[in-house]
């Protein structure tokens, strides 16, 4: 067995088993620090054991036999310390399991691994706990990624977001939120919550940052993978797969958005959409199209046209091709519901597409006493004034939102339009 | 696990309630007795006088306490009651405070467990 067949393996069944694992550890012995910390060793041991005696038959057993041990070494020794952690509240149904499987030597040797991911992933997006503080939690307990790496995808410090976690898992405990399933009527927004978590995720991935971008949009790839978890496990629900349509369409762009050569922020209308992951865009299709005649709840609705959006800019062919009349009215429902000053913004962008410029500069009016501080505004006034040909104008504003954008490669694709303006190529 | 459950309002809102939504106010508390004892037990609860029948003591850093008359921070909402629950897990909790007034801001904290 070489090293490398045993990181492959290793990093197989950690993409494959951590959350089930980790799931099946809390459900045993409702210590979430315990579980996560023995199941995080397991692996590391993995790594070196399977490089030596080859990796065994069954990768996830031989886990979770070494995650046990160890959660069993450090219950010993804080029976020795006469310490005493409060416990996750579970409910009758996991206990009773429980018992028969305590009771059944042969199901002992060879666990079967039951689904207890949902439980996990519920009590990671618990109302009570912070949206924030759900995301760091899902991230690491469900996926099993490092602390590392949500703190880039967060573009946080790594103590911060370890305290975030241990702060979360803390109240958990603490305050009794129970490891098993909510009521039947309850069940629908507990699970819109894992929508929304994985959404904040996401979209933190894809908030410009300092250094290279791709790293963290891979890490926001992961968000999908919490929300496409949590379907499998619940099946249809218009909030989750309205979200993942979202996220998709918006992530099957990832390889196209950075200019491989200089890094450069590449703009949707200049991509090269040979690069976008078309199968992806297919499969966000077809989570978006059961619920498009659908009678929806707003916050549903919401993230419908939002997909709707993100659709018609993933099936043009080519950048010409996009029906902005579409994008413009689904922006112009999305404003009705949401009153958002930055929807009114994209939807001035998208009206000055389907209607000219004077019809969208016309909708930015008013929005300085709202949005007066973002860059954006005085990006997207100078880019329709310089359409319309107001060159000093646009020039201006673009002086203006140079000023105010905080990101360096944002900062240096607006210095590049406002060069283009100034040399007498707009577009 | 034992809770503690807070009961912040406007004192207005009682005050100033007609006979029928003090009835309202009064049958959402027996709704919520009821509940409580069936799903959880209530091992203790009271309503509180209005806040301004407080007395605070503040710290004593070494000349004694200072004793002021009224709460400790004058805000419109104030704590008018409490219950102490013992109940399976928070959402327990949280699922009986729905029966609750409306107009209540409810903090639920869990009592530690010196045993």
């Amino acid at each position: 067995m070489s090293t490398v067949d045993a990181a492959d393996a290793v990093e197989q069944a950690w993409r494959e088993h951590w959350g089930r694992l980790l799931a099946l550890l809390v459900s045993r012995y409702r210590r979430l620090d315990l579980a996560e910390d023995a199941l995080a060793e397991a692996f590391e041991a993995a790594t070196r054991h399977w490089a030596r005696d080859g990796v065994p038959a069954n990768p996830p057993a031989w886990l979770l036999t070494a995650a046990r041990r160890r959660v069993l070494d450090r219950l010993r020794a804080e029976a020795v310390h006469a310490r005493r952690e409060p416990v996750i509240v579970a409910d009758e149904e996991l206990r009773r399991r429980e018992r028969e499987q305590a009771a059944d030597p042969a199901r002992q040797e060879a666990p079967e691994v039951p689904d207890e991911r949902l439980r996990l992933i519920l009590l990671c997006c618990h109302p009570a706990l912070a949206l924030e503080s759900s995301s760091a939690l899902a991230l690491r307990l469900v996926l099993g990624l490092s602390v590392a790496d949500i703190a880039r995808l967060f573009l946080a410090r790594e103590a911060t977001v370890a305290a975030r976690i241990t702060r979360a898992k803390r109240k958990i405990a603490t305050a009794g939120m129970p490891f098993g399933l909510p009521p039947a009527h309850r069940l629908g927004e507990r699970v819109d919550r894992v929508a929304d978590v994985a959404y904040l995720a996401f979209t933190a991935g894809y908030v410009p940052g300092p250094g290279a971008q791709l790293h963290r949009v891979e890490l926001a790839g992961e968000a999908v993978r919490l929300l496409r978890v949590t379907r499998e496990l619940v099946g249809p629900a218009p909030l989750v797969d309205l979200t993942l349509a979202l996220m998709c369409f918006q992530h099957a762009r990832r390889d196209a958005r950075q200019d491989p050569r200089t890094g450069d922020l590449v703009l949707l209308p200049d991509q090269d959409r040979s690069r976008w992951h078309h199968d992806e865009i297919d499969a966000a299709a077809g989570l978006l199209a059961p619920w498009l005649g659908e009678a929806l709840p707003d916050r549903p609705r919401v993230r419908l046209l939002e997909a709707l959006i993100a659709a018609e800019h993933a099936v043009a062919p080519t950048a010409a091709d996009t029906r902005w009349d579409r994008i413009a009215a689904a922006y112009a429902e999305l404003e009705a519901l949401t009153a958002s000053p930055v929807v009114r913004l994209n939807r001035a962008v998208a009206v000055a597409e389907a209607e000219g410029p004077d019809a969208g500069l016309s909708l930015l009016d008013g929005l300085e006493a709202q949005l007066g501080s973002s860059h954006r505004l005085p990006a997207v006034r100078a880019e329709l004034l310089a359409r319309r040909g107001d060159r000093e104008a646009a020039r201006t504003a673009y002086e203006a939102a140079i000023r105010l954008c905080p990101n360096d490669v944002e900062r240096a694709s607006l210095r590049r339009r406002a060069d283009l303006l100034a040399a007498g190529t707009p577009r | 696990m034992k809770y503690l459950v807070l009961l912040y309002g406007d004192e207005k809102v009682w005050d100033e309630a007609t006979a029928e939504q003090r009835e309202r106010i009064m049958a959402a508390h027996e709704a919520f007795d009821r509940a409580a004892a069936e799903r959880a037990t209530i091992l203790g609860g009271e309503a509180l006088a209005p806040a301004d029948t407080t007395t605070t003591l503040g710290p004593d850093t070494g000349s004694g306490r200072t004793v002021t008359d009224g709460p400790y921070a004058e805000t419109v909402e104030q704590l008018g009651g409490y219950y102490l629950l013992e109940a399976r897990d928070l959402d327990t909790v949280t699922e009986l405070c729905q029966l609750l007034p409306d107009y209540y801001t409810l903090e639920i904290r869990p009592v530690v467990d010196l045993m």
